[in-house]
């Protein structure tokens, strides 16, 4: 059996207190892009700076590669690499510098270095930007320095806290299929975001957090089993009677029927063929129909109703 | 009216900052104020100096100098250690040492009276000139008593009425009314170019650089608000800001010296200070067109205010400043309002005269048309260069 | 990896503008107008000849009705006194007055103009008037004052011994014409009594202490709790002390340049005599730079305050010192150690004035050294403290 890149167990953090992390329990392999999804506050980041070991814990466990992580574990850090939620880069040094700097932390050979940079540059399209100061860059370029200074050493286990938040979506684009590539290179990602388009895109497995709990872990399609709506159909229709709506209430898997400008909603637990049926039906009725759209859940669905319901207690 | 209502509430925010100078400015005008000392004597008393008086002698003629001396000055008691004596004369804690040598009564009895003293003095000094005097000079009566056939004891008994006798010296008055106020409130004015300069451009000049900054500026361009109406009311603005600092500092005066603050050389005084606070805000309204921060504006009022302060003699006293640096001075605003301020207060050796002060007033007021004129011209070349 | 980090930390102290310019360009700013404004510091204290006027008794109208002294005293009495006049109204060391004979009206306009100090009366006694609005030039009206009383004492003494034994009268006159040096000048030292000095050693320390910025620095970016960089370092697989150490050490090479160039400005440009121990003067600033380092180090590394509480609270540390030790009240030091002596043992900025003075005073170097051993045992206990806190590796908090 493979050797899980990292492992959490029981992990529990206090502050004061609030308890940020209530025996959270992780493994992430070797080689997935695991998503770590969750409001803010929830603990992703607190628990990202314990298996980094910057915070101390109360209780639990915390192996990376199969080995126990200290702040002394010099060979270990040498092998991850983080982007830190908040930008972290020196005014005075230029980007190429910046880079260099950072990169040298981890790697002493020049030449290697001097290759090692150059490819981050490339790698986050920096290149026109090399001799400029941070102060010079626009939010998305200096998240992408941001990035960049994170990854150069090519790293084996990569940290990624919320590395998209303010960045203009072209420049997201381009951050979420570099981390795409650096997977494709062999890295081991871990990702923390609330935006869950960006998850859902991006990750192969998620993990669901809320109140320093870990909710619910698994592939999408996983997760996305784990919820009741399965299907959402939404119909524009100009008016409908009451009665209608009942009826398509009774109809098989159908959970709930909302109705609101103009805009039918019929929410589905599974099943088979559910559009044509809900179609049929309103045929048979003769009541006219606009545009017509079937989709699937998303992770925003299977968030809130996890959270959500807990969230509403 | 938005524009002026967030004017003063971002500029409320900068007060933290700015409230430093302000409280060291108080405190030191309280501390000035409250040593009380009258500008004015009608009756001269001799200067008194500290000085430290070594008597390795102990007889008759020995004590005698030391009453002598101590009548003038205060005699402090040292300890006889080369190293404690150095430092209190080198930090002029005291501004003279005199050591009566052993054998002193001795020697002006057998009239070998050469160096029977020595002394330890600033070179040169007008401190040791002065108590040079007194002891030579003293010594000088009782070797001629001594000649004419006195006794020691009959001698020094004869010296006695030179001791506190200030009697032959008159002291004229020539203003008479100035006697109703103290220097102290003139020194409550000295400091106040340096005091505006540093608020004024840590203060105004980054706030009215917020509003010309290029989005800021943008948007209050895209409002209903017209142009014409910005500008006026950024200058309203600045104006109210101005004279509330300025009356702020007013009635600080105040509050310390009360009624001295409306006495005529004190109202002219004030009428100076106006100048100084319209230089103070035309020079923030200059730096204003150079889109700067907090921080570089904190080095630049720096410089500006001390460079001002220290060249024109704000802090050290006109008359203490070579002749070339006063040259240049003549070319600085700040000159001119210290050179009123000491004459009003007769700090410096300035008569006071009205048309030197109207002299003074008008440069000052022509160094602060020069400079708004300079902005306006600067802020318009900007607008070209932005189009 | 230490030159790593300390190559790339002194391209930040370098490139760092506001560090440059507190630093560097202020200090030497400062050096510059102190230059110019206290130039004139030891001339004021410098002794000038008075200006006076004097009146002479067949001027004034009312010469006549005075009740003559006998026909030969009174005559050896006027000459005498121009005579005095006339012989300390000659330039040369002793000159004390810059003397106009002149009539009384003149007299009393050019007192009021402020162009004299005072007024001489050729009388019996003789007076003198000076103008009670010129109280900054207390001094020279005292010296006036003096001259005249004794000059009268002279006067009476003579005639009291004319009258009581004229045959000793040819003694006495005889001892007052005699030129006698009644004080020999010496001094403890041969340095400088310069006052404008202590202002510059003053600024020195100032600047010295400003190496704070540094240390902050230093402890900022290697704390994790401090700072997104230091968290960033944190987990590089570089141990913290070996960074912070490279960040310290150029930190110092930094601050001591600065120091360095602002020596040598004042040295070669301004002409400061320091004395002739220059490279104790490098050792000084270079003493007071570290001790400046670590202090920032210390209050850097302690607690979770922010970087703004902490630089403003070191600021108000250094300005502190720096008015105890004399920064802009330059005799503050010996007022200090009237009211609390262990105070100036203890305060930096005075320790290293008072390095300085040493120097340039003192003949023997145990003053000095006893500076210096403080400076170093108060630089070791924060850095000491700073290291312990540094060390930490994990935090409770972010």
């Amino acid at each position: 059996m493979n050797i899980p890149a990292v492992k959490v167990e029981n992990l529990v953090k206090r502050y004061r207190e609030l308890v940020a992390l209530d025996h959270f329990n992780l493994q992430i392999e070797d080689g997935e892009i695991f998503g770590l999804l969750g409001p803010n506050g929830s603990g992703k980041t607190t628990t990202i700076n314990c298996i980094l070991s910057l915070l101390t814990y109360d209780k639990g466990s915390i192996e990376v590669f199969g080995k126990e992580m200290h702040p002394d574990s010099y060979d270990l850090k040498r092998q991850i690499g983080v982007v830190l939620q908040n930008v972290a880069v020196f005014d005075e040094l230029t980007v190429c510098e910046n880079i260099d700097y950072f990169c040298g932390l981890y790697i002493r050979d020049k030449a290697k270095r001097k290759q090692y940079v150059n490819e981050a540059i490339d790698f986050v399209e920096l290149g026109d930007f090399r001799k400029f100061y941070p102060k010079k860059l626009s939010g998305g370029l200096l998240r992408r320095l941001n990035i960049a200074c994170g990854i150069a050493h090519k790293p084996k286990l990569i940290f990624l806290d919320e590395p998209t938040v303010a960045v203009d979506p072209q420049s997201r684009n381009k951050i979420l299929e570099g981390i795409q590539e650096l997977n494709r290179q062999g890295a081991t990602i871990i990702y923390t975001s609330h935006y869950m388009e960006e998850v859902e895109q991006l990750c192969t497995r998620i993990a669901i957090m809320d109140k320093g709990k870990n909710l619910a872990i698994g592939t999408k399609e996983e997760l996305k089993q784990l919820i009741k709506k399965k299907e959402i159909v939404s119909i524009e229709i100009l008016s409908i009677p009451e009665e209608d709506l009942t009826a398509i209430r009774e109809l098989p898997h159908v959970y709930e029927v909302r109705f609101q400008n103009h805009q039918l909603q019929v929410l589905l637990n599974g099943g088979k063929h559910n559009l044509i049926r809900i179609l049929n039906y309103l045929q048979s009725k003769e009541l006219s129909f606009g545009r017509v759209y079937s989709e699937m859940p998303t992770l925003n669905d299977v968030f809130l109703e996890i959270t959500g319901k807990e969230l509403r207690d | 009216m938005m524009l002026f209502n967030s004017f003063f509430k971002i500029a409320k925010k900068r007060l933290p900052s700015l409230s430093i100078y302000f409280f060291i400015y108080v405190f030191i005008s309280i501390l000035l104020g409250t040593s009380s000392q009258k500008n004015i004597e009608a009756n001269f008393q001799s200067k008194s100096l500290n000085i430290c008086v070594i008597d390795e002698d102990n007889s008759k003629a020995s004590a005698a100098l030391t009453r002598y001396l101590g009548s003038i000055h205060n005699l402090k008691p040292l300890e006889n250690n080369p190293d404690t004596l150095q430092d209190h004369l080198y930090y002029r804690d005291i501004s003279y040492i005199c050591t009566i040598t052993k054998g002193f009564e001795e020697k002006l009895l057998s009239g070998e009276s050469d160096e029977v003293y020595t002394c330890v003095k600033i070179p040169g000094s007008a401190t040791g000139y002065f108590v040079d005097l007194q002891i030579s000079q003293y010594t000088k009566l009782l070797t001629l008593f001594l000649s004419g056939g006195s006794s020691m004891p009959e001698a020094i008994e004869k010296t006695d009425p030179i001791i506190s006798n200030t009697a032959g010296t008159e002291s004229i008055v020539f203003q008479a009314d100035t006697d109703a106020v103290r220097k102290e409130v003139f020194f409550h004015y000295q400091y106040l170019p340096y005091i505006f300069i540093v608020i004024f451009i840590c203060g105004l000049a980054p706030l009215v650089i917020t509003f010309h900054e290029k989005n800021i500026a943008a948007r209050t361009n895209c409002s209903s608000t017209s142009l014409g109406s910005q500008n006026i009311q950024i200058v309203i603005c600045c104006i109210l800001y101005s004279l509330v600092v300025w009356l702020l500092f007013f009635l600080i005066g105040v509050f310390i010296y009360k009624t001295e603050m409306f006495h005529a050389n004190a109202l002219f005084a004030m009428l100076n200070s106006f100048a100084a606070l319209l230089i103070a805000a035309a020079l923030a309204f200059f730096i204003s067109n150079f889109s700067i921060n907090f921080n570089t504006a904190n080095m630049i009022s720096n410089i500006l205010g001390l460079g001002l302060a220290f060249l024109c003699g704000v802090f050290v006293p006109q008359d203490m400043l070579s002749e070339s640096v006063l040259k240049i001075a003549r070319f600085l605003p700040s000159y001119w309002y210290i050179k009123a301020n000491n004459m009003l207060g007769g700090l410096s050796s300035e008569a006071f005269s009205l048309s030197s002060f109207w002299k003074a007033f008008g440069i000052q007021l022509l160094f602060a048309a020069a400079l708004v004129s300079a902005a306006l011209a600067l802020s318009r070349l900007n607008r070209q260069r932005k189009q | 990896m230490f030159i790593h980090s300390f190559r790339y930390s002194l391209l930040q102290f370098f490139r760092n503008k506001t560090q440059v310019f507190w630093n560097l360009f202020f200090p030497i700013a400062l050096a510059t107008m102190f230059h110019f404004a206290f130039a004139g510091l030891s001339a004021d204290e410098k002794f000038d000849p008075i200006p006076t006027a004097v009146v002479l008794k067949h001027d004034s109208a009312a010469s006549a009705s005075h009740e003559s002294p006998p026909e030969s005293d009174y005559s050896l009495y006027q000459n005498s006194f121009r005579e005095t006049i006339d012989a300390l109204n000659e330039p040369g060391d002793d000159r004390l007055f810059d003397a106009v004979y002149t009539t009384e009206e003149e007299a009393l306009s050019l007192l009021e103009k402020k162009e004299i100090i005072g007024i001489l009366y050729e009388d019996d006694p003789v007076r003198l008037s000076i103008s009670a609005e010129m109280t900054n030039m207390k001094l020279e009206q005292s010296i006036l004052n003096t001259f005249v009383e004794e000059y009268c004492m002279y006067f009476e003494t003579i005639a009291d011994i004319a009258s009581d034994n004229p045959e000793r009268l040819p003694a006495v006159i005889e001892s007052l014409s005699k030129d006698v040096g009644y004080i020999r000048e010496t001094s403890y030292s041969d340095g400088s009594m310069d006052e404008m000095l202590t202002y510059f050693f003053n600024l020195i320390a100032m600047t010295c202490l400003y190496a704070f910025m540094g240390g902050l620095q230093a402890a900022l970016q290697s704390q994790a709790n401090l700072s997104a960089l230091g968290t960033r370092k944190g987990i590089s697989p570089v141990p913290k002390l070996l960074s912070a150490c490279g960040s310290l050490l150029s930190a110092l090479v930094f601050h001591f340049s600065a120091l360095c160039l602002l020596l040598l400005y004042l040295i070669f440009a301004l002409k400061i005599n320091f004395g002739s121990e220059g490279g104790f003067i490098f050792f000084t600033a270079l003493i007071g730079c570290i001790a400046g380092i670590s202090f920032g180090f210390f209050i850097g590394s302690l607690g979770k305050m922010n970087e703004n509480i902490k630089y403003s609270l070191l600021m108000a540390f250094s300005m502190f010192c720096s008015f105890f030790s004399g920064l802009m009240v330059g005799n503050m030091r010996i007022l200090v150690d009237q009211v609390c002596p262990w105070f100036n043992h203890i305060n930096p900025a005075a320790l290293i004035t008072d390095s300085f003075y040493a120097l340039s005073i003192c003949q023997s170097h145990t003053r000095y050294f006893e500076n210096i051993l403080v400076l170093f045992i108060l630089s070791a206990l924060c850095c000491f403290g700073g290291v312990m806190m540094v060390r930490r590796k994990k935090y409770d908090a972010l």
